[in-house]
């Protein structure tokens, strides 16, 4: 969908699900032979939730459910009035934010829907209205629905994703920690699954570091990279050349044989990177590049 | 606008070693200048290092930096190898992004590294 739901007024919302008045009238018509008997609705509804295994994550109190139904009987009461405004919309906005704060799966949401649909014009319905008035009222009544349950599933996902952009990000900012464990040595364990964003973000962060520090070498862990394909390596490659511009010597540790294997699979031109198997020799190697020597002292 | 005889980087001494520094972002005039000024100057000097200060740019492009490249190349062949120093992290980043070969010229983070870098030659 091109427009976002959350910009449109309520009566583009409701030209969208081809509700007209008419329809809403229907729907007051219908919730007159339905609501007296809502209480019987609750019960019924909750007495088949109980037997689901989500609801019973979501519901751990009696307290929890209480509050639950009350809420959910006065929305099918705001549902048969059918007084579509911005407050019947930001009030369906709430349903799914609760939704997602609570964390009710979206294929629960809508078996209740369904359930809920059912009880209400099937199971509950007294038969008072003529055929065609019902016939009517039917379609309304799900036109009705399917709006309601537009605006609660598009909020339920936004949240999510809002939720899981903002994880990601904390994700980023906590997967870079560049350290300095030496004068002038830098060290970078590469943990997970890098991408091109990530290959960026990688980057800038050691250049820097490398600027702040102004250290000599820089040596990257890559033994908990989980996939090595051509674009990582493409990818580590490009990070310890820029190293070089900086007046830094990239060290690539680490290298498992399978990597290897993959490296050389590849055809990449292994001379123009300094690897090795272990964080041992790397840093051997470290201090050899600024002149120092690590001696065994005796103990006696 | 052209550009003016006033902005040619100055190129000086310090012992043995060709130093210019580069304040403000080059136009191709400019690097056109500095490659005249840096190769005259190492074969009067005939000095066998030239730190190439980039501290003050901000903005460097891949063209801009294949040109400086290509002038590290030409005072190869006078016998005098290139640093570049003090570039920017973002600048760096930046032409890895775009793809240059960032292993063309050695570089230093200050001039002192610069140098002291080896260079093996």
């Amino acid at each position: 969908m091109q427009t976002d739901i959350r910009d449109m007024t309520v009566d583009g919302l409701l030209q969208m699900h081809d509700l007209v008045s008419e329809d809403l009238a229907a729907v007051r018509k219908l919730g007159a032979c339905v609501l007296p008997r809502l209480n019987e609705y609750g019960e019924l509804f909750y007495r088949w939730i109980a037997d689901l295994p989500e609801y019973q994550i979501v519901f751990t109190s009696p307290e929890i459910t209480a509050h639950a139904r009350a809420e959910q009987l006065q929305y099918w009461r705001r549902t048969f009035a059918a007084e579509v405004d911005d407050r019947y919309v930001a009030e369906r906005r709430h349903v799914g934010a609760t939704h997602a704060r609570i964390g009710l799966s979206l294929p629960s949401y809508f078996a209740a829907m369904n359930y809920s649909f059912v009880l209400l014009t099937k199971t509950l319905y007294d038969g008072q209205l003529s055929n065609a008035d019902y016939l009517v009222a039917l379609q309304a009544f799900t036109k009705l629905m399917h709006f309601d349950i537009t605006i609660v599933a598009d909020t339920y996902s936004r949240l999510i994703n809002e939720r899981i952009a903002k994880q990601s990000q904390a994700l980023l900012e906590m997967s870079t920690p560049v350290t300095q464990i030496w004068e002038d040595i830098l060290m970078l364990p590469v943990v997970g699954i890098i991408d091109s964003r990530r290959a960026q973000d990688l980057m800038l962060t050691v250049l820097k570091r490398i600027s702040q520090t102004r250290a000599k070498v820089f040596i990257m862990d890559i033994s908990g990279v989980a996939v090595v394909d051509s674009g990582v390596a493409n990818h580590l490659i490009k990070i310890t050349k820029s190293t070089g511009l900086m007046g830094c010597t990239s060290l690539v540790s680490g290298i498992s044989p399978e990597i290897a294997q993959t490296m050389v699979n590849l055809g990449f031109d292994v001379s123009e990177i300094s690897t090795s198997a272990t964080l041992h020799d790397a840093l051997e190697r470290a201090f050899r590049v600024i002149g120092r020597t690590v001696t065994e002292i005796s103990r006696t | 606008m052209d550009p003016v005889e006033e902005t040619r980087v100055p190129v000086s001494m310090i012992g043995k070693v060709v130093f210019a520094s580069l304040q403000i972002d080059p136009h191709p005039q400019l690097l056109e200048w500095l490659r005249e000024d840096l190769a005259r100057r190492v074969v009067h000097s005939r000095a066998t290092r030239v730190l190439l200060d980039l501290s003050g740019l901000v903005t460097l492009d891949e063209h801009e930096y294949a040109h400086l490249v290509t002038t590290a190349s030409m005072l190869k062949l006078l016998g005098a190898s290139t640093v570049l120093v003090g570039m920017r992290p973002g600048t760096v980043a930046a032409l890895a992004a775009l793809d240059a070969d960032l292993s063309a010229v050695p570089g230093a983070c200050d001039v002192a590294q610069g140098l002291a870098l080896k260079t093996g030659d």
